[in-house]
């Protein structure tokens, strides 16, 4: 048995060394090859990759347009254009007022609980000629300055006995340690006056503008006799800081304000750039008085303003010069603040305006210059016009747009972010080349000349996506103008590695197109069927492999 | 005792002078002869083919090489309506031994395998699709009907008795625990995929039906389900055995039985038409990463996998039978049959096998075969055999090496015997 293994580990080992050397040679071939990788191939694919319908209604808020009876498409703006708050003008200055009490000579002495000085005062707010007589506080405090050199425990006790928060008045009382003349003491208090209502009308309430204070300083009771020397004094100083009435009740006086202005708009937002001409446009004003005076307001300019075009449309109409009366409005009824205000409204269309070219410029800003007088009649109202707080004169635009227009190379630009995650490079990466085919079915009257463009952070334009401004063919029309059938369009997007990577490098894409509508100058009208059905397709050729798990 | 001391041994390799047959697996090689008592069995396979992918293509798991159009179009040339494709990983060790009375031929035997098998059929369309790519469908319907694809991976533990019913026959059945692994079946009778003419547009309707074991739970070590399974042979000489040219007739059949997987798999019954026409966005200008993220297919699967229950399931293993002849000659010996795996996208499997002594302690075998995953095979293997080792390897699969841009199949086996 021995010799028969003996034979047989010399016949394996005769061969063995060679297979050794061929073992040998083969791990470690497989030990210095590179990492397993995986085969890859190309393949042409087809692959639907977004679908979307653009319609006009979805680039608008839907409170700005509206659908009407027969389908048709309509913009409405119902807003304020302009206020102009005039309770600023009853506002309480930060005035101070000042009680000051020195021995000049000699000596005086006081008992404990004695007091050294108890006055009461009116001060009277200089409001030129608005006679206010209530004022209820929306915010603002009041800061208490007390002083002295009373050698003693000195009690001061400030009160306005008419300003009252539910009808208890506002107290101060405070304990002013003993000072001395080289040492005044002096304590600082901000009181918060919220809410408080203010009695204007003085200690005889027959008054206007005028606050009753009463100051007082007592010898601490529990303290010492004080003997007050010449040049001790006690000092109580009151300074009313940023009063915002919430309510305000008196006579505003009858002033006279001109006032120009500018407020921006984003009615006309969505809508392109061009050669415009916007049909059957209906305009409504209204003024309106949330004031309790009378006012007489003239408009005496009202401009539609267009900074991108800079182009400048005044409003031509009877409205424009007018001196429009309203009446004060009323306290009561149920809004908040109670008021009933009272309105002037009146309408343009082309007839009896330029409201067409107005509305066509398609401002981005109005333009106002007014003047309004109140209390035209004097004070017919024995002092009791009121104010509520952020109220006053109101210019509302109450405007229905129909879209029906006929338009030519309006041009439409319209920006948006870009960010391409990089996550999603490892597939991208993939794409050999090929193109992107945009298919587009135009169900809107107009032909566009369409074009994107990739900007950097900068707005710097990096690429575009299509060789030229590619045309989008207007759906066809019947002999009523509507539009019965969308028309196809093809736009391909070539696409390299290299579009590819400045698609990632770009921050913001820019879509310009040119639009106009068919049979121009003819005005088309737009319903609410119409769309742009847009299907991207990756025509690409695409390298394929495995994912490494 | 003798057989406790056996297990002991296991490694100490001795010699032995059984041969093999067309898989790894066949118990009944692992029977030692009158010499010995015990004996020890490593056993390794890898093995994969189809009768339309190429091994040009299959080169490329390794190499990372791109293919080409040419290779692509020699798949192609390949195809058939319907194509198979398989693979087969086994590695194992057994042990078997002879008791004391017990005469030559019988005996016992453990083993423990890690056996990976994965089948599938697939049409043409689908090759075409996969490899140049939908485009060439547009307009057109790609009909992936019959598609189905099995995987299993799992871990056996099998015991079996061999017994000589007389000198001249031998009967053997073995009975495995099976530990599973990993799962992953689809099938579907009816898929087509629609692209239209402009490529805006993908269809695909389906019937099919998905049982993948839990996806977060994979590895050699976790545990997603239980099984069992039987194998057995017969064996008879229909000649002298003292004969020269002694002709010995086998039957064998494997892995008839089932896995049954846990309750955190998942199946998929998916029955519906699925038109996809692009990620679809409110606002153009959304555009952004839409756009790629539709490039990829997790959403399309995301909403096809929508109606996915959970819950265990049964998988039948595709169960192996073969019946072969062998002709033992002086230096020579041929050995022909047929082997069948049913339920695999299979084709019975007809092979012819001569190996020739060609010096003292080395043989040379050669084999030719036809049906299984592939087409036809040529084979060649190299034994070196003594009385105590026999230590086996070589490939069933040479013209896959030799034209791999022709041929599919690969595989290389290896197997070491130490009997004592």
């Amino acid at each position: 048995m021995q010799t028969g293994y003996l034979n047989t580990f010399t016949a394996f080992m005769k061969y063995w060394r060679y297979l050794t050397v061929v073992a040998l040679g083969m791990l470690l071939a497989w030990g210095c090859r590179e990492a397993p990788e995986q085969p890859v191939w190309d393949v042409d694919a087809y692959l639907p990759l977004v679908t979307s319908e653009l319609r006009l209604q979805d680039a608008l808020e839907d409170s700005l347009i509206e659908t009407a009876n027969d389908s048709s498409l309509r913009l409405v703006y119902r807003g304020t254009l302009f206020s102009y708050k005039i309770d600023s003008l009853f506002t309480i200055p930060d005035t101070s007022t000042e009680e000051f009490v020195q021995l000049p000579f000699g000596t005086i002495t006081f008992q404990p609980g004695q007091d050294i000085v108890n006055d009461t005062q009116d001060t009277r707010y200089d409001l030129d000629d608005i006679q206010l007589q209530e004022a209820i506080v929306l915010s603002g405090s009041m800061i208490v300055e007390l002083s002295s050199t009373i050698s003693e425990n000195t009690i001061f006790t400030y009160t306005l006995p008419f300003v009252t928060l539910n009808g208890s008045p506002f107290t101060l009382v405070e304990n002013v340690p003993a000072g001395s003349i080289p040492n005044p003491i002096t304590l600082t208090r901000t009181l918060d006056l919220t809410g408080y209502t203010l009695d204007l009308r003085g200690i005889d309430r027959n008054r206007f503008n005028t606050l009753v204070t009463v100051y007082k300083a007592t010898v601490d009771p529990n303290g010492n006799p004080v003997t007050i020397t010449g040049g001790d004094f006690v000092r109580i100083r009151n300074t009313f800081s940023a009063i915002v009435p919430q309510y305000a009740r008196g006579y505003f006086g009858s002033t006279i304000e001109t006032d120009d202005s500018e407020e921006a708009t984003d009615i006309f937002n969505s809508l392109p750039m061009g050669d415009l001409n916007v049909e059957q446009i209906s305009l409504d004003f209204t003024i309106k008085n949330e004031a309790g005076a009378d006012l007489q307001v003239t408009i005496n300019e009202l401009t539609s303003i267009n900074t991108n075009q800079n182009t400048t449309v005044p409003l031509s109409s009877s409205l424009i010069g007018q001196q429009v009366n309203l009446n004060r409005a009323q306290e009561g009824g149920t809004n908040t603040p109670p008021i009933i205000p009272s309105v002037y409204t009146t309408s343009f269309d082309s007839s009896n305006s330029n409201v067409t070219d107005f509305v066509s410029n398609l401002p981005n800003r109005f333009g106002f210059d007014f003047t309004y007088q109140i209390n035209p009649l004097g004070n017919v109202s024995n002092g009791n016009d009121f104010i509520y707080f952020d109220k006053g004169l109101d210019l509302e635009l109450d405007a229905e747009i129909p879209l029906f227009l006929s338009a030519r190379n309006l041009i439409l630009v319209d920006t948006a972010d870009l960010d391409v995650d990089d996550d999603s490079r490892e597939d991208t990466d993939r794409i050999n080349g090929g193109r992107l085919l945009l298919y587009a079915s135009n169900h809107y009257p107009v032909d566009a000349f369409v074009q994107f463009y990739l900007l950097d952070e900068d707005f710097n334009v990096l690429d575009s996506l299509f060789a030229a401004p590619t045309f989008l063919q207007a759906g066809r029309s019947d002999v009523d103008g509507r539009v019965v059938a969308p028309s196809f369009n093809t736009l391909p997007i070539p696409l390299t590695p290299a579009r590819i990577n400045t698609l990632y490098a770009s921050t913001y894409t820019v879509l310009r197109a040119s639009l106009t509508t068919t049979d121009y100058p003819q005005p088309v009208r737009f319903f609410d069927s119409y769309f742009i059905g847009l299907t991207l397709v990756g025509d690409f050729n695409y390298r394929v492999d495995f994912p490494e798990n | 005792m003798r057989n406790w001391i056996c297990i002991g041994l296991l490694a100490i390799l001795a010699g032995g002078n059984n041969s093999w047959a067309q898989t790894i697996l066949s118990q009944a090689e692992y029977q030692p002869g009158a010499a010995h008592r015990c004996g020890l069995h490593v056993r390794s396979e890898f093995g994969t083919n189809s009768d339309a992918i190429t091994n040009q293509f299959l080169f490329g798991f390794i190499d990372g090489r791109t293919v080409t159009e040419s290779d692509k179009d020699k798949i192609m040339d390949r195809t058939a309506p319907l194509n198979r494709a398989g693979f087969d990983i086994n590695n194992g060790v057994a042990f078997s031994w002879r008791g004391k009375n017990q005469a030559v031929g019988s005996g016992f035997w453990v083993s423990v395998f890690d056996r990976q098998h994965l089948n599938a059929s697939f049409t043409d369309d689908m090759l075409e699709v996969a490899l140049y790519g939908n485009k060439r469908f547009a307009g057109q319907e790609a009909v992936f009907d019959g598609f189905s694809l099995n995987f299993y991976r799992y871990q056996q533990a099998e015991f079996g008795i061999a017994r000589a019913l007389s000198p001249r026959s031998r009967v053997g059945v073995g009975l495995a625990l099976i530990k599973g692994e990993e799962n992953l079946e689809m099938e579907s009778d009816f898929m087509r995929l629609y692209t239209s003419p402009l490529g805006d547009e993908l269809r695909l309707n389906t019937l099919l039906l998905v049982n993948e074991t839990d996806t977060t739970n994979k590895g050699f070590e976790k545990f997603n389900g239980w099984g069992t399974a039987i194998s057995g042979f017969w064996e008879t000489t229909l000649s002298s055995p003292k004969a020269n040219n002694r002709v010995v007739l086998r039957l064998e059949a494997w892995d008839i039985g089932f896995i049954n997987w846990n309750s955190n798999s998942v199946r998929y019954n998916i029955d519906t038409l699925y038109r996809y026409e692009g990620t679809e966005i409110v606002d153009i200008f959304d555009l952004q990463d839409s756009v790629f993220e539709a490039i990829t297919a997790d959403t399309i699967l995301d909403e096809l996998t929508e109606g996915a229950s959970q819950g265990s399931y049964t998988s039948y293993l595709p169960p192996q039978l073969q019946a072969s002849v062998r002709v033992f000659w002086k230096s020579f010996e041929l050995w022909t049959g047929v082997h069948h795996r049913f339920t695999a996208n299979y084709l019975p499997y007809a092979f012819a096998q001569g190996r020739y002594t060609v010096a003292k302690h080395w043989k040379v075998g050669l084999l030719a075969g036809a049906g299984g995953f592939g087409t036809a095979n040529l084979g060649m293997d190299v034994t070196f055999e003594s009385s105590h080792w026999m230590i086996q390897g070589g490939t069933r699969n040479l013209e896959g090496v030799i034209s791999p841009r022709n041929f599919g199949g690969t595989n290389l086996f290896v197997q070491l015997n130490r009997y004592f």
